[in-house]
């Protein structure tokens, strides 16, 4: 009797579900890549007028930051780049009795990102009461504020 | 003379490169779901900063996307900075409708109004300071508890975390 002989089946690449699943990988990376870079959040209380003031009120410290660059920003008149104001900014400590207001104030053509600089500065040394003191209006805002009816 | 039959070929469905499509088109769609619920907008480049916490929006918080004090968006609409204050109040007029809830504990003072700023780092002062004029003025009193003050006090910056 003649054995048949078995038919040795050689591994092969199946080219059509590579591609597949290549183009399933690179979408998700390429998906997820985007978010490698975390976004983060930095809240600020912004301090709203009162009229009423109580007798034994204690008024809270004022630390104004004049944001010219991210390497010029002025602490009550001293001069510091971002590394110098964080450090500078955690002398400033916030107790029960006084609090520590921080006005951030700025030119026309200051940066966005030396703003936030300033602003993660103060946050860093926990200082979350700010107040951003606004550049003179123009006068096409001044219509906003009243609302529609 | 015997003429050969034409072979009929039935359509059938190929499962294998089907399920790739279907998983192809499922990550694509919980990708970008992801944009559309948070309101955020992609195309904006966000100053960098090395304190901060991660975040959700709540649902008392209005995010605004901006580029410039001309071009804002809400809601996925671009709008003028002059417009924010009618959307705002839009918003929470319409918590009353849309979650009852949450509007009783904003009159009652539990939630207070919040604003998420995702701003773009090319703007400048100026369009932040128009920002914070319109926030500050913004009236949203009938939505608060009486005695309130006028504008919208907490802020929350946005901003990408340092590599």
């Amino acid at each position: 009797m003649k054995l048949k002989r078995r038919g040795i089946k050689r591994g092969r690449i199946e080219i059509i579900p590579l591609i597949d699943t290549v183009l399933i990988l690179l979408i998700f990376y390429m998906s997820f890549s985007t978010f490698e870079a975390k976004e983060k959040s930095i809240d600020a209380k912004m301090p709203q007028i009162t009229s009423k003031v109580t007798p034994g009120t204690t008024f809270d410290l004022d630390i104004t930051l004049h944001v010219f660059n991210q390497t010029n920003i002025l602490v009550n008149g001293a001069s510091f780049d971002y590394k110098g104001l964080c450090d500078q900014m955690s002398q400033f400590t916030t107790t029960p009795e006084q609090k520590v207001t921080v006005v951030i104030e700025g030119e026309a053509d200051t940066q966005y990102q030396a703003i936030i600089s300033a602003l993660d500065a103060c946050a860093q040394a926990k200082l979350t009461k700010v107040a951003f003191r606004p550049l003179p209006e123009k006068p096409s805002d001044k219509q906003a504020a009243a609302p529609s009816k | 003379m015997k003429l050969k039959r034409r072979i009929i070929r039935r359509g059938r469905i190929e499962i294998i490169p089907m399920i790739d499509t279907v998983v192809i088109l499922l990550i694509f769609y919980m990708t970008f779901s992801r944009f559309a619920e948070a309101n955020r907008d992609s195309a904006l480049k966000l100053p960098e900063s090395r304190a901060g916490e991660k975040w959700k929006k709540l649902p008392q918080q209005v995010i605004v996307n901006m580029h410039s004090a001309d071009v804002c968006s809400v809601g996925g609409e671009k709008h003028n900075v002059t417009e924010l204050p009618n959307l705002i109040r839009g918003y929470y007029a319409s918590l009353g409708r849309l979650d009852p809830a949450l509007a009783l504990r904003l009159k009652t003072g539990e939630s207070k109004p919040s604003i998420i700023l995702r701003g773009s780092r090319t703007m400048t002062y100026q369009d932040l300071s128009a920002f914070m004029r319109i926030c500050a003025k913004t009236d949203l009193r009938e939505f608060l508890p009486p005695g309130s003050p006028t504008g919208v006090a907490e802020i929350t910056f946005t901003a990408l975390e340092i590599q």
